[in-house]
């Protein structure tokens, strides 16, 4: 499949199974890498909706996984990154954000100069309590990501900030469950969020994969301008597959994750190629 | 002995001053769901998890019900979910308003539901609950949306316990036997819980616009209450 690596300059992987499973390298992957990495024409970004990573310690997790590190970190995004970015250049001086996040997003968002305030823990309030709660004046986005510390307590606040306050909801994804092993399911960002998204009417603004903001925001960052260069190639048909038909680019999707050959089959988007695994782009 | 019903019975005799309500003639979904759980559980060997506030756990105590799960749950993470051992004993999942519900409570109920085909049951599904605000009032999401993801994952619909569904009504009738649906008339200041609870049971529903309703929502509904009211003391007009 030789002709895969000269039809396109920019590859976009999706990281868990795709170049790895947990700590685990898929078999091939690290030398596709590195061929890619060595070529001056080729330019290879890992895009994952896990938003509980900064890029340093995103790149760490390669580096102990592949045994290398991605030379550049702008090469490494996580939907927590495109949030961060999104948001940087509508918020003035002065104006705030309330997260719903992980401590790894929380970081993201400072070092990208996004000022939050909600963070962490919230003491419990009963219903009646919610009578004198007086929001922030100063927050004007409300941030969905995976919150390990979200409670009915915290995202009742979200929810007063955006019905009452007008804050414009974002979120990271959507994704309703993350696989621990194959029995056993945990659940992602999509669940995490469920009961706000519910109250609200809707999953507020998706930032990371199927969104295709995902991919203007990393196509602005490096100068990506011919699509037809691009090949997205993950194992998740609604993320990652999705995520390329809603951007406009070829994708591949391989069977070394979530998806089998049959779900290809059932499924209304399809991907552009079907491989085993990355290492088949060789 | 019954908790939550002592307080709604302290209640009408504090603030209307009505003493002595039966004890039989307060049902919270609270009561319904113990009740609901008492005729079908083995007492001895099955256990229920809850997700509720304090005033749920003492219901379900005054009925001898063995359960476990209430406040402060703190994040596990993956190593610990690999390695969480589901109780088999645990056949009953129990979800209702918790502030302190999180992803580690969702994970737990999950496991129970999926490893152990745990009944599911929710004793309310209330989308909002009001609360005052200045003159008016605030809205914030009800247990709806603590039950949200978990009924997102899981397969099966729960059992649903409290308004709309009939199921408190048709305990009523076991209890005064049966009930002439055109002399029984349901009251209440919600149309997604009490309005589509009369409609369920078959009986007249009278909406009072003291609480949840709006008069501006009346003309919206897909279906007419039988009657619409200011509040309660239009009744005797």
């Amino acid at each position: 499949m030789n002709s895969l690596l000269d039809r396109y300059d920019v590859f976009l992987f999706d990281c868990d199974g795709v170049l790895w499973t947990g700590l685990e390298p898929i078999v091939g992957a690290k030398k596709l890498l590195q061929v890619l990495l060595a070529r001056e024409d080729k330019t290879v970004i890992l895009v994952t909706n896990n938003s509980t990573k900064t890029r340093a310690l995103l790149n760490d997790h390669v580096k102990k996984v592949l045994g290398f590190s991605m030379p550049d970190e702008r090469c490494l995004y996580s939907s927590g990154v495109a949030c961060a970015m999104y948001m940087r250049h509508q918020l003035k001086e002065g104006e705030k954000i309330f997260l719903m996040g992980s401590n790894g997003f929380s970081s993201v968002l400072k070092e990208c100069g996004v000022e939050a305030v909600g963070h962490g823990v919230h003491e419990p309030m009963d219903l009646h309590s919610f009578s004198t709660f007086q929001p922030d004046p100063t927050v004007k986005f409300v941030v969905g990501g995976f919150d390990p510390q979200l409670t009915h307590t915290k995202m009742t606040k979200a929810f007063i900030y955006v019905r009452e306050f007008g804050a414009e909801y974002i979120c990271t994804n959507q994704d309703l469950v993350c696989p621990l092993s194959s029995s056993r399911l945990l659940p992602g960002t999509g669940a995490v969020l469920a009961g706000l998204t519910a109250a609200l009417g809707h999953t507020g603004k998706v930032i990371g994969k199927p969104s295709p903001i995902f991919f203007d925001i990393v196509a602005r960052e490096h100068g990506i301008t011919d699509k037809s260069r691009v090949l997205m190639v993950g194992d998740n048909l609604l993320t990652d597959i999705q995520f390329a038909a809603n951007s406009g680019i070829d994708s591949a999707v391989v069977y070394t994750g979530v998806t089998k050959p049959k779900d290809v089959t059932e499924s209304a988007v399809k991907p552009t190629y079907c491989l085993n695994s990355v290492a088949e782009l060789l | 002995k019954q908790w939550y019903q002592r307080r709604v019975r302290g209640m009408m005799d504090e603030i209307l001053g009505i003493p002595d309500i039966p004890k039989r003639d307060v049902i919270t979904s609270g009561v319904a769901t113990a009740i609901y759980l008492k005729n079908r559980m083995n007492i001895e060997k099955e256990k229920v998890y809850l997700i509720a506030q304090d005033a749920f756990s003492k219901t379900l105590d005054d009925y001898g019900i063995s359960h476990f799960g209430l406040g402060p749950q703190p994040f596990r993470n993956t190593v610990e979910w690999g390695e969480f051992e589901v109780d088999p004993s645990v056949k009953y999942v129990v979800v209702s308003l918790d502030p302190d519900f999180n992803h580690s409570k969702l994970t737990e109920a999950y496991l129970y539901i999926t490893e152990n085909n745990a009944e599911y049951i929710v004793p309310d599904v209330d989308m909002f609950y009001s609360c005052k605000r200045g003159d008016g009032t605030r809205k914030i999401p009800g247990t709806h949306s603590v039950q949200a993801g978990l009924s997102a994952m899981v397969e099966k619909a729960p059992t649903p316990i409290g308004k709309p569904s009939r199921f408190i009504f048709d305990m009523i009738q076991e209890e005064y036997g049966p009930l002439d649906g055109g002399r029984t008339l349901m009251i209440g200041d919600s149309y997604e819980t009490d309005m589509k609870f009369g409609f369920n049971c078959g009986i007249a529903t009278a909406l009072v616009l003291s609480g949840n309703a709006k008069k501006e929502d009346v003309e919206g509904f897909e279906r007419q209450p039988d009657f619409v009211m200011d509040d309660i003391s239009g009744i005797l007009d």
